[in-house]
């Protein structure tokens, strides 16, 4: 199944259920929306969840504006990370994904 | 995707996430797409007065009206508390939880913002 996961919140422990379930067999989509763009920042304590995520599937996607408002652009990004628009989360939302949710 | 896709908001319009959520909302209905919106808690005030998101809100209803569909639900008992059910802006449905359930039940896609920290 996939799945397309947002999150505001910067909670690893969003970043551990996504890795969960892509490790379960989901293709699984993390958006880290507002505060939980915070966790695609380099050197972020979160960096090591994330990366773990990836490992197993992840695909992680952080809003661009989100990104921006918090001075996150180039390489205070983490590698991995990619930076996409509004437009793009709601494709991923309504085109991409079996089911999405917003935890 | 069959059916609609709601929205649950319960913040006001300082929440980060509540920008998000109703710039997202814009973007789906753009495609085509039905929307619900349940807005309870904090989230009454969005569609409340004259500000700029009551009034970002009030021309995405008002697209509505030429193709994809809007539907903006108020908690009626939020909007009592907080001293905002007369000044709703044109369009907006005040409801109850019955009219979460059936958004709920309806749509292909629940997604709610959670409260804002």
């Amino acid at each position: 199944m996939r799945l397309t996961v947002l999150t505001s919140h910067p909670a690893t422990s969003t970043v551990a259920l996504a890795a969960s379930w892509a490790s379960a067999g989901d293709s699984v989509t993390l958006v880290l929306l507002d505060a939980a763009a915070a966790l695609a920042r380099a050197g972020h304590p979160a960096a090591r969840a994330l990366a773990d995520a990836e490992r197993v599937g992840v695909v992680v996607v952080a809003h661009d504006d989100a990104l921006r408002r918090r001075g996150l652009i180039g390489s205070s990004v983490s590698d991995g990370v990619k930076a996409v628009d509004l437009d793009e989360v709601a494709d991923l939302v309504v085109d991409g994904a079996d089911k999405a949710v917003w935890l | 995707m069959a059916g609609p896709v709601t929205f649950v908001l319960n913040s006001g319009p300082a929440a980060e996430s509540t920008a998000t959520a109703i710039k997202l909302a814009e973007r789906i209905l753009a495609r085509g797409h039905r929307v619900a919106v349940f807005a309870h808690d904090e989230a009454a005030t969005l569609t409340a007065g004259k500000g700029e998101t009551a009034q970002a809100i009030a021309a995405l209803i008002r697209r509505g009206v030429h193709g994809a569909t809007l539907d903006w639900v108020v908690d009626s008992a939020a909007a009592d508390r907080l001293g905002v059910a007369d000044s709703q802006i044109a369009g907006v449905v005040p409801g109850d939880h019955a009219d979460l359930w059936a958004f709920v039940r309806g749509s292909a896609i629940v997604l709610s913002p959670g409260t804002a920290a």
